[in-house]
């Protein structure tokens, strides 16, 4: 009998345990309520920042996918035109469709980014001043970077939805995309910055977080942006003045603020040493042996490298014929605004016979010219992939030498962990140039661009051959009305829009240029014409005014939305 | 599938482009090919390829013409020997077995090999009440990391232009143009010396008490842990245009199991010609799952038996991780049979798992059957051409806690709980890194703060899927059994399916949710049928088929599921389509002319000898509302023949497989039928008869390097009949034991067996296998020769 009393004792047992015995408690995991305290919420701000570099092969946050190589100013490259064929439909838009991966992809990627800047900002909003002193700097900060992310998205889709921390996750499948007018939206990315401008201190210590003039020179360009105004077919029907003043007045702040110059060699911009620096106003901070193993690198730039042992792939990212001519300069020094096509340098001495920017060794390998300013290293024909589609050069700005201790591999890529750009004060400067030259004050303008050219032509330094000879013709000089120009608006706005894409070529920003300025269709589908003829797999390449200007919605997401986003015109 | 290169110019292309390119690398220096032709773009003509010297700027490779398969291809070796010993009386049982597997793989060097090792005992006590025993298995299984996928897809992808190793005798590669997709022949050669240890004890130790006679309590306790060892070294290496010159070794461990407590009472009650069986208990299973790594890179030697993590230099990494889920269950199981007549059973179930939320952690499941022999009846048993003759019904609900349809894990151990994770980095080699680390302060390396990131959602009404199923069935005998068979139709209908839906991109990562989602209905109808026959004393045979086929569709479908599945979210749903669906667009066959192409509803990219696709919908433009439902993924029905003879000490078995009506995706044809979907590759011989002007009459689209048409989208294209019938196995045997019956042999059978010998499919289907149309690892041929012999 005591046999049975135990044995049901034991089972009692059981049966009570019952409940405990399905207890799991998570593993290696934290819970969201566990993540308020000042320290967690630190690191949660830290893990917002960490987005900036969450890029992959084909999402990079410099986004010269959609805004260097859709501008005539790169081709895909790789090994054929179908390698990467999603970059192919973006390059030649008329077969651009809502199903392209990743348009999908980056779409996510910019969203994932916001939800870890509103996750952070929540939390931040609901802590007190005197429990977490570094409250309002860190509201700017996320505020900031909020602002940076639906600024890409802006210039991108033109409308999107817009999730600020307020709305509940519950509430996200309800918000459509349009939901705001392309206008509101361009309001609620400037009020981030200016909130971020008034929370932010003048100076940080740690270089990646922004400061006050980081966010006022994002606000600068936002409200350049916006100022141009779009009707329903995405032309530019009128620049909106007060907002051009308001731009200036930015600028100027940033520019007063004394805390930024001009690199003094443009070539700075571009190198693992010269990491913020004075021209840096915000950057993403790559790094490598950092615990991981193969660093948090720039892998948005990991397909740029070429063909040579040193590298090895992939070769994509390759400047155009049109943006080499386009660094002609003519007697004068000054850049040629037509017919620099109407003669190909393509040959070591076409560089030699000609005058060039040079800005254009800066930003383009070309064979026979040292590559990433090493003498001993220079660029082959045998270091392109696919010449007879692509032709031969390579990218330059977004690489680093093969012996620079920042290169990584990454096999079968590579890339390294230099930090990139994404505001510089060059930019800044433009910005500034191009608010006076569309308020109709030129002559301002002037010294400004000036400004520019003068550190372009100081710029050679780096750019030498073993015998110590220049790799090229250089020839630059500043604009001097009545010598070598006639300083009109017309005139100064051209100097303006060239300037900005010798300085920034490659950099991921001329497309949203073209756009912004309303001429995307008429440029487009000019180069397309004159490069189809050099490069004939761009002879179906065609601009569709009124579609192309932005990327379709994701059918992936309209489909998740269950039909509640609409499909920008055209797709 | 091997073409040394392609003759594209032997016939009329179409693509302006592709000879526009082809012209070109007359005056390039690097592209490989170069070619001779008319130079007319109306008419080319090819006369003949001209291959480089040297396919590399460096002039170190060249030109092969490599038979990639052979070269990562052999034939594979398997041994596998079992000893066991056994005895047995009134104080106990005891079994005792050893057993060898040795497998030498079809891709070189692959190897497994496995020992176990089983031990079975039991031990009786007062005159059988009391029984105590144990059984404990334990396997070991070495096994070489050659990175098969990444082998067999290198060997399908990379052209045979490359040579395996170059003029310096270092390893040949990819060059320009070309695809950057490793050389599988090195994969297999600088990872040959990367093994994984691999062992696994299970064991259990239990005790049956007979109580009073015809009842038994049980209780077992048991025991099933492996660990895996894992020690990698990844060489430096040149290999083509791609190369790494750093090492890494890296070094991983995993620990996991289940422990295991059941207890059971058992109760037997004979009264007359009822017999009664009762069954209660009551089982736990508590698994865990810890692991962690290490790698480091800098080794001096690239030596496996140098590369232990103590040797590395430089780049210091660790990591780890855990898992946990348990489960409680209780059961009850009555049995009734009256004169081997009528029979019934009920069973119930509660089942609790740690997966589910707070009020739905347990779920109840009865089951009942109900079995009538009316062979035992009078009526039937005149009918004397019927020696058995049973009617079956049964009705069940099972939980399920797992696995979905498909096999995938469709629930974490944790989705009730909404959870974030310090991931300090990933690898962001070919996925974006979801690290949450960042140098924040700018200096370029060293540790970085890092933060936090949600993972998921959690779902605390989660609760079990659950199936519900009616059985009707009908077992027969005729002839005195000659004839045997039976007859099963089910309905399964299983309600709260578990799924992690996708979801919409604005809710950030950590989004996805489990929920319990919608239902679906399978239903079907299984058939087997046998005949014994026997010619002589010393001759027989039975041959014995089975045929089955089902339907399933999904019955239900809730909004917060609905766009899990293929479709567009809105009009066009899963509902009322099988589960296994595939969603997509209608190839219409190609374009043949430029009426057609003018003529023809707007689709981007169209042109002459490009896939044509059906505007579904009518509004004269291709687009993403075109799509629908183009195969339910099932098959139509699936069937099995068996056939066995024995004539004295020969046996023969033989059995076939098939599957008929099935539409496969057949994923070769990105390769097979494309030059522009994975450019820079071997391509198939297929594209040799692509479609052009003077061979209009081909299925097979125009080639082109750049799939403006989008014609890798998923559509009715890759659609092919998948019926198949296989020869599984073939054994021819014969037994020695009237030959050595000398040395007090039982059994000596030696046999001679053959699976996969043969298959038949249907010649729409274009690869080589219908079972397999992923690209999976091949399903291979196996010959053997075995003894069985028992003393």
């Amino acid at each position: 009998m005591k046999k049975y009393i135990l044995l049901i004792t034991c089972l009692l047992a059981t049966v009570v345990s019952c409940k405990k015995a399905l207890d799991e408690q998570p593993q290696g995991v934290i819970a969201s309520d566990q993540l308020n305290t000042p320290t967690n919420i630190d690191k949660m701000v830290i893990a917002a920042y960490s987005s900036l570099g969450n890029e992959n092969l084909h999402t990079s946050n410099s986004l010269w996918p959609w805004g260097s190589m859709r501008s005539g100013d790169a081709y895909k490259g790789g090994d054929g035109v179908g390698d990467n064929s999603e970059w192919n439909d973006y390059e030649t838009f008329v077969t651009n469709q809502n199903t392209n991966s990743l348009t999908d992809q980056m779409w996510a990627q910019l969203y994932n980014n916001l939800a870890r800047a509103n996750n952070a900002l929540l939390r931040i909003d609901n802590i007190s001043q005197a429990n977490y002193p570094l409250k309002t700097a860190r509201q700017g900060e996320m505020r900031f970077l909020r602002g940076n992310y639906y600024f890409m998205l802006k210039i991108l889709w033109n409308r999107v939805p817009y999730i600020d921390e307020n709305v509940p996750t519950t509430s996200y499948d309800t918000i459509s995309n349009v939901a705001y007018t392309s206008d509101q939206l361009w309001t609620k990315v400037a009020n981030d910055f200016r909130f971020a401008a008034n929370a932010l201190p003048t100076t940080q210590t740690d270089k990646g977080r922004p400061n006050k003039y980081t966010a006022l020179a994002y606000l600068a360009k936002t409200l350049l942006y916006q100022a141009y105004t779009q009707d329903n077919k995405y032309n530019v029907i009128g620049i909106d003045q007060s907002k051009l003043n308001q731009v200036v007045t930015l600028c100027d702040s940033v520019i007063n603020s004394g805390q930024y110059a001009l690199a003094n060699d443009f070539g700075q911009n571009f190198l693992t040493a010269n990491e913020n620096g004075p021209e840096s106003v915000f950057a993403i901070q790559y790094s490598k042996n950092d615990g991981t193993q193969f660093g948090r690198i720039d892998m948005g730039h990991s397909l740029s490298y070429p063909m040579n042992p040193a590298y090895g792939c992939c070769w994509q990212h390759i400047p155009s014929q049109d943006l080499v001519n386009s660094f002609k300069t003519d007697n004068n020094g000054l850049p040629m605004f037509t017919g620099y096509n109407s003669k190909d340098a393509t040959q070591v001495n076409d560089f030699l016979s000609q005058t060039f920017d040079p800005r254009l060794d800066h930003t383009v390998a070309i064979p026979g010219h040292p590559f990433k300013y090493e003498p001993y290293f220079v660029y082959q024909n045998s270091w392109a992939r696919a010449p007879a589609i692509y032709g031969f050069y390579s990218s330059l700005k977004d690489v680093v030498a093969a012996d620079d201790p920042s290169f990584q591999k990454i096999p079968p890529f590579m890339s390294s962990s230099k930090n990139w750009e994404l505001i510089r004060y060059a930019d800044v400067l433009l910005w500034k140039a191009e608010a006076l030259i569309e308020l109709n004050r030129p002559l301002e303008a002037l010294p400004i661009i000036n400004m520019v050219r003068q550190r372009a032509a100081n710029s050679t330094s780096k750019l030498k051959q073993t015998d110590g000879s220049f790799t090229s013709n250089y020839k630059v000089n500043i604009y001097q009305p009545g010598v070598n120009c006639t300083w009109t608006q017309a005139y100064a706005r051209q100097a303006l829009r060239t300037e900005r894409r010798m300085e920034f070529a490659m950099e991921g920003n001329r497309f949203f240029d073209l756009v912004r300025w309303g001429i995307a269709d008429t440029y487009l589908n000019s180069y397309f014409a004159s490069e189809s003829i050099k490069r004939p797999y761009l002879s179906t390449a065609k601009f569709t005014k009124g579609r192309d200007e932005y990327l379709p919605i994701p059918l992936n997401q309209i489909n998740y939305s269950k039909g509640l986003y609409k499909q920008n015109p055209g797709f | 599938m091997n073409v040394r290169y392609l003759n594209i110019l032997t016939f009329p292309l179409v693509d302006k482009l592709l000879l526009q390119i082809i012209n070109r690398t007359q005056v390039n220096n690097n592209q490989i090919y170069k070619f001779d032709w008319n130079k007319s773009f109306t008419n080319p003509v090819l006369n003949s390829v001209i291959l480089p010297n040297y396919i590399d700027a460096a002039q170190t490779m060249k030109p092969a013409n490599t038979n990639w398969f052979d070269e990562i291809g052999e034939t594979s070796l398997v041994q596998n020997y079992n000893v066991a010993f056994s005895n047995g009386g009134e104080r106990g049982n005891s079994f005792f077995s050893v057993g060898y597997y040795d497998n030498k793989g079809i891709v070189k060097e692959t190897h497994t090999n496995k020992a176990t090792i089983r031990l079975n005992t039991d031990y009786s006590f007062f005159k059988g009440i009391l029984k105590v025993g144990e059984n404990f298995n334990t396997t070991y299984i070495n096994d070489k990391l050659i990175p098969v996928g990444d082998v067999l897809f290198g060997a399908l992808v990379q052209n045979p232009i490359v040579p395996v190793y170059t003029t310096t005798g270092g390893w040949g590669g990819p060059a320009a143009g070309m695809t950057d997709r490793q050389n599988p022949a090195r994969l297999i050669e600088d990872n040959k010396q990367n093994q994984s240890y691999f062992g696994r004890i299970t064991g259990n130790a239990f005790a049956d008490l007979n109580v009073v006679p015809g009842l038994h309590l049980k209780t077992t306790f048991g025991i099933d842990y492996d660990g895996l060892y894992e020690r990698t070294l990844r060489k430096s290496y040149v290999s083509g245009f791609l190369s790494d010159p750093s090492n890494l070794t890296a070094n991983s461990q995993n620990f996991d199991g289940n422990l295991i407590w059941q207890n059971t009472l058992t109760y037997d009650l004979n009264l007359g010609k009822s017999k009664l069986n009762f069954l209660a208990g009551q089982e736990s299973i508590h698994y865990l799952n810890q692991n962690f790594y290490g790698s480091r890179q800098g080794y001096a030697i690239e030596n496996i038996n140098y590369a232990y993590l103590d040797a590395g230099s430089s780049n210091i990494l660790n990591g780890g991780n855990g898992s946990a889920y348990s489960l409680l269950s209780f059961f009850g199981k009555a049995n009734y049979t009256f004169d081997d007549k009528y029979i019934a059973s009920v069973t119930l179930r509660r089942d609790g798992s740690s997966r589910f939320g707070e009020n739905n952690k347990y779920g109840t499941f009865p089951a009942a059957s109900l079995g009538w022999r009316l062979s035992q009846e009078e009526f039937i048993k005149k009918l004397l051409f019927i020696s058995d003759l049973k009617l079956r019904y049964g009705y069940g609900q099972t939980g399920n806690q797992t696995y979905g349809q498909a096999g995938n894990q469709t629930i974490g151990n944790y989705a009730t709980y909404t959870l974030y994770s310090a991931i300090y980095g990933t690898d962001p080699t070919f996925t974006a890194d979801r690290g949450t680390a960042y140098d924040i302060t700018g200096s370029g390396s060293g540790t970085l703060p890092s933060g936090f990131v949600k993972i998921q959602q959690g779902n605390n009404s989660l609760k079990w899927e659950s199936t519900k199923e009616s059985n009707f069935g009908l077992d027969f005998g005729l002839f005195d059994q000659k004839i045997t068979g039976s007859v099963d139709y089910f309905v399964k209908n299983t309600t709260g399916i578990l799924i992690t839906p996708g979801y919409l991109a604005v809710i950030g990562e950590g989004g996805a949710q489990t929920y319990n989602g919608g239902s679906m209905q399978n239903k079907g109808i299984e058939a087997l049928l046998t005949y014994d026959g026997k010619i002589a004393k010393d001759f027989n045979f039975t041959v014995s088929g089975n045929i089955a086929t089902f339907r399933n569709k999904v019955t239900y479908l809730p909004s917060n599921v609905l766009t899990a599945y293929a479709g567009n979210g809105t009009t066009q749903t899963i509902l009322g389509h099988s589960i296994n669906s595939v969603y997509g667009y209608v190839a219409d066959g190609l374009f043949t002319s430029q009426a057609q192409v003018d003529n023809s509803a707007a689709q981007p990219g169209k042109g002459l000898g490009r896939i044509r696709y059906k505007d579904l919908n009518g509004d004269g433009k291709i687009d993403a509302n075109d799509q629908t439902y183009i195969s339910n993924g099932n098959p139509n029905f699936t069937y099995g023949l068996n056939f066995n003879l024995s004539y004295k000490n020969f046996d023969l078995a033989l059995f076939f497989q098939g599957v008929q009506g099935s539409q496969v995706y057949n994923m070769y044809k990105n390769y097979t039928d494309f030059s522009s979907i994975w450019p820079g590759t071997n391509w198939g011989t297929r594209v040799l008869d692509a479609w052009s002007p003077t061979n209009a009459n081909s299925t097979i689209p125009a080639l082109t390097l750049v799939d403006r048409n989008n014609e890798g989208r998923t559509s009715t294209y890759y659609l092919e009949n998948g019926s198949y019938l296989k020869l599984r196995n073939l054994q021819i045997g014969y037994n020695l034991k009237n030959a050595l019956r000398a040395i007090k042999i039982q059994n000596a059978r030696v046999y001679l067996q053959g699976n996969n010998l043969f298959a038949i499919k249907s010649k729409s289907y274009t690869a080589t296998d219908p079972e397999n149309p992923n690209g999976a690892y091949p399903i291979p041929a196996i010959t053997s020769i075995g003894l069985d012999l028992s003393f």
